[in-house]
C-alpha cells in the first residue's frame, strides 16, 4: 500500500470528520417516512381500481405488521439498560460510570444506580470521562473552545474540583492517582486539582491515545514519530511522577488506542499492515510482542478499550465488537455492530450505542468465557 | 410500524446514527448533505423495518441506501456540479510534517473527485469492502470499480506526488 493510500485511510478515519446527530433526528426521520408512505399510498391508489383495493391493501399490511410484531427480538443480543442517552462510560474501582449530557451516574454490578450527580454544565461537545479508584473526571469543550472539567469522588460522586482551562482539542484522557492526563491536538496535558494545567514537556503534536498503567505508575501515550514522515507513531511510557519517558517503540498506525488490562498492554489503530491493526506490546519495552487471530477481520483498523479482565476490540468498518482474552488474544465472544465505547467489570459490560452522545447505553450479555 | 418495531427502530437510530452520519460525511464531504442523505435513507429503512430487523445486518441495508440515495441526488442535481479541473494543491511542504494538515489536504483532494470515484474509495478504504461487494453496492461491474478506483487514486497521487517523491 502506498503512502497516499495510507493517508487516505487515516483521513477517512479521522475523528474530526465525525458528526453529532441532531437530537430531533428521529422525529425528522419519522416525518420523512410518513411523507414517503403517503407518496407510496397515493401511487398505489392511483394504480389501483378503487378505494376497495386500497382498503384491502391496508388490511393486508395491518395483518403482516401484527404477525411480525410477535416475532423474536433482533439478533444483537443486547438489552437497553438504561435507556437514557449517554455520552461516555467508564469503569474503575468495582463500579461503572455513565455520563449523560446533564448528569454523572455510578452503576453497580446489579445495574442499580448507586449514586448520581447533576453536572454544572451541559456536556455536549467532545465529552470525556475517566475514572480511577478514588475519583471520576468529566470534561467537554465549551462554546468558546475552552475545556470545562470537573472531578468527583468515586464513591458518592461528591464534587471535588471544577475548572475551565485552555487546552487544545482533546482526543482522549485517563485518570490515575488523582491526576487527569489529556491527549490533545498539541501534546499531553496533566491536570492536577489546584495547580496550573500545563503541557508535559517533550511531547509534541497530536496525542490520540492515553492510557493509565497504575501497576507500573506509568502513563502510556502515542505520539508522532518525527523520523517516519507521518507513517509511524511512537508508543511512549511516561513515569507518572517524574514525567520522564521510560520506554518507547514505533508502531505503524494512523490513529491509535491503548488498553492496559492488568499486566497486558494492547494497542490498536488504522494501518495498512494487517498484523499491526491490533498488537500486544511487551510490557517493559513496549515493542510488539504478538497479535490476535482476529486481525484479519478488523477491516481498516480497530479500537481497543480495557475491561477489568478482558480486552474489548471494535473492528473498523463493520464495527463488530470482540471480547478478547488479553493474555492470548483469543476471541471469547463477538457482537455485530457495537460502536462503543465499552466498559466492563465483574461479569457486567456496558456499551454506548455511538461514540458521540446520541445513543443509549446497552448492556452486553456476556457468556461464561467473557468475564468482563 | 407496530410499537415493538418502532421501539426497536428508535434504538437502532439512537445507536447507529452517528456512525451512519460519519459514513455519509465521508461520501458527501458536506455536513448538510450527509444529514439529508442519512435522513432519507433511514426514513426508507423505517418503512421496511419490520422485515429488515430480522436480518443479521440491517445496517448494511442502510449503508447501501445511503450510497444510492447520495449518488441519485448527485445525478439529479448534476447541473449544479462543478467538477474540479485540477486537484487541489498538496499540503505546504513547510507543514507537511503535520499529519493533521496532510489529512486536511487529503480531505480537499477527496472533495474534488467525482462522487462515484469518491464512493469507491470510501467503500474500499473505510468500509474495507471487496471489489465484488463495491460493485454490488454501486450496481456496476467489478471492472468499473477497478477503473474508478485507479482513476481516483491517480488524482490523489498527483496531488501528493511531491510528498511521495520526497519519501
Amino acid at each position: 500500500m502506498t503512502e497516499v493510500e495510507e493517508l487516505l485511510r487515516e483521513t477517512l478515519a479521522d475523528p474530526r470528520r465525525r458528526l453529532d446527530p441532531d437530537p430531533q433526528q428521529y422525529e425528522r426521520i419519522s416525518a420523512t417516512a410518513s411523507g414517503l408512505r403517503r407518496q407510496r399510498t397515493r401511487r398505489r391508489a392511483a394504480g389501483a381500481l378503487a378505494a376497495v383495493a386500497v382498503l384491502a391493501l391496508l388490511v393486508t399490511v395491518g395483518t403482516v405488521v401484527d404477525r411480525q410484531g410477535s416475532g423474536p427480538p433482533p439478533a444483537a443480543g443486547r438489552s437497553a439498560v438504561p435507556r437514557a442517552p449517554a455520552e461516555r462510560i467508564a469503569a474503575a474501582g468495582g463500579c461503572l460510570y455513565v455520563l449523560t449530557a446533564t448528569s454523572l451516574r455510578r452503576v453497580d454490578t446489579t445495574m442499580r444506580v448507586a449514586a448520581s450527580v447533576r453536572l454544572p454544565w451541559h456536556v455536549t461537545r467532545n465529552p470525556g470521562l475517566a475514572a480511577d479508584d478514588s475519583s471520576v473526571w468529566v470534561w467537554s469543550t465549551t462554546s468558546d473552545g475552552r475545556l470545562a472539567l470537573a472531578e468527583y469522588s468515586a464513591d458518592r460522586l461528591t464534587p471535588l474540583y471544577h475548572e475551565t482551562v485552555s487546552v487544545p482539542y482533546v482526543f482522549s484522557g485517563a485518570a490515575m492517582n488523582g491526576v487527569l492526563w489529556l491527549g490533545t491536538q498539541h501534546g499531553l496535558y496533566r491536570v492536577v486539582p489546584g495547580a496550573t494545567t500545563q503541557p508535559v514537556s517533550g511531547v509534541f503534536g497530536d496525542v490520540f491515545a492515553v492510557a493509565a498503567d497504575p501497576i507500573r505508575n506509568r502513563v502510556l501515550i502515542d505520539q508522532r514519530n518525527p523520523g517516519s514522515g507521518g507513517t509511524e507513531r511512537l508508543i511512549v511510557a511516561l513515569d507518572a511522577t517524574t514525567l520522564i519517558a521510560t520506554d518507547g517503540a514505533p508502531v505503524r498506525f494512523g490513529k491509535d488506542s491503548i488498553a492496559v488490562v492488568g499486566n497486558d498492554i494492547w494497542v490498536a489503530g488504522y494501518s495498512s499492515v494487517p498484523t499491526s491493526k491490533l498488537t500486544k506490546l511487551n510490557t517493559r519495552t513496549l515493542d510488539a510482542a504478538g497479535s490476535s487471530p482476529i486481525y484479519r477481520k478488523l477491516g481498516p483498523g480497530a479500537i481497543v478499550w480495557p475491561g477489568q479482565t478482558v480486552l474489548w476490540v471494535r473492528a473498523g468498518g463493520n464495527e463488530n465488537l470482540y471480547c478478547v482474552d488479553p493474555s492470548s488474544g483469543r476471541v471469547l465472544q463477538k457482537w455485530a455492530a457495537v460502536q462503543g465505547p465499552v466498559a466492563s467489570m465483574s461479569g457486567v459490560a456496558l456499551a454506548v450505542g455511538d461514540g458521540t452522545g446520541s445513543g443509549g447505553v446497552s448492556r452486553l450479555h456476556l457468556n461464561a468465557a467473557c468475564t468482563g | 410500524m407496530n410499537s415493538a418495531d418502532e421501539e426497536d427502530f428508535r434504538s437502532f437510530v439512537a445507536g447507529r446514527s452517528a456512525a451512519l452520519l460519519w459514513f455519509a460525511h465521508l461520501l458527501t464531504g458536506d455536513r448538510a448533505d450527509a444529514e439529508d442523505v442519512v435522513q432519507t435513507a433511514l426514513a426508507r429503512t423505517a418503512m421496511a423495518w419490520h422485515r429488515l430487523r430480522r436480518r443479521d445486518n440491517p445496517e448494511g441495508y442502510v449503508r447501501r441506501a445511503i450510497v444510492t440515495t447520495h449518488l441519485n441526488a448527485v445525478r439529479r442535481r448534476s447541473w449544479r456540479e462543478r467538477p474540479a479541473a485540477e486537484v487541489p494543491e498538496p499540503a505546504d511542504p513547510a507543514s507537511a510534517e503535520d499529519l493533521l494538515d496532510q489529512r486536511d489536504a487529503m480531505w480537499q483532494a477527496l472533495a474534488a473527485l467525482p462522487p462515484r470515484q469518491r464512493a469507491v474509495l470510501v467503500l474500499r478504504y473505510y468500509e474495507d469492502l471487496s471489489e465484488a461487494d463495491i460493485a454490488d453496492v454501486l450496481g456496476c461491474s467489478r471492472g468499473t470499480v477497478k477503473s474508478q478506483a485507479a482513476k481516483a487514486l491517480a488524482h490523489l497521487r498527483a496531488a501528493f506526488s511531491t510528498e511521495e517523491a520526497k519519501s
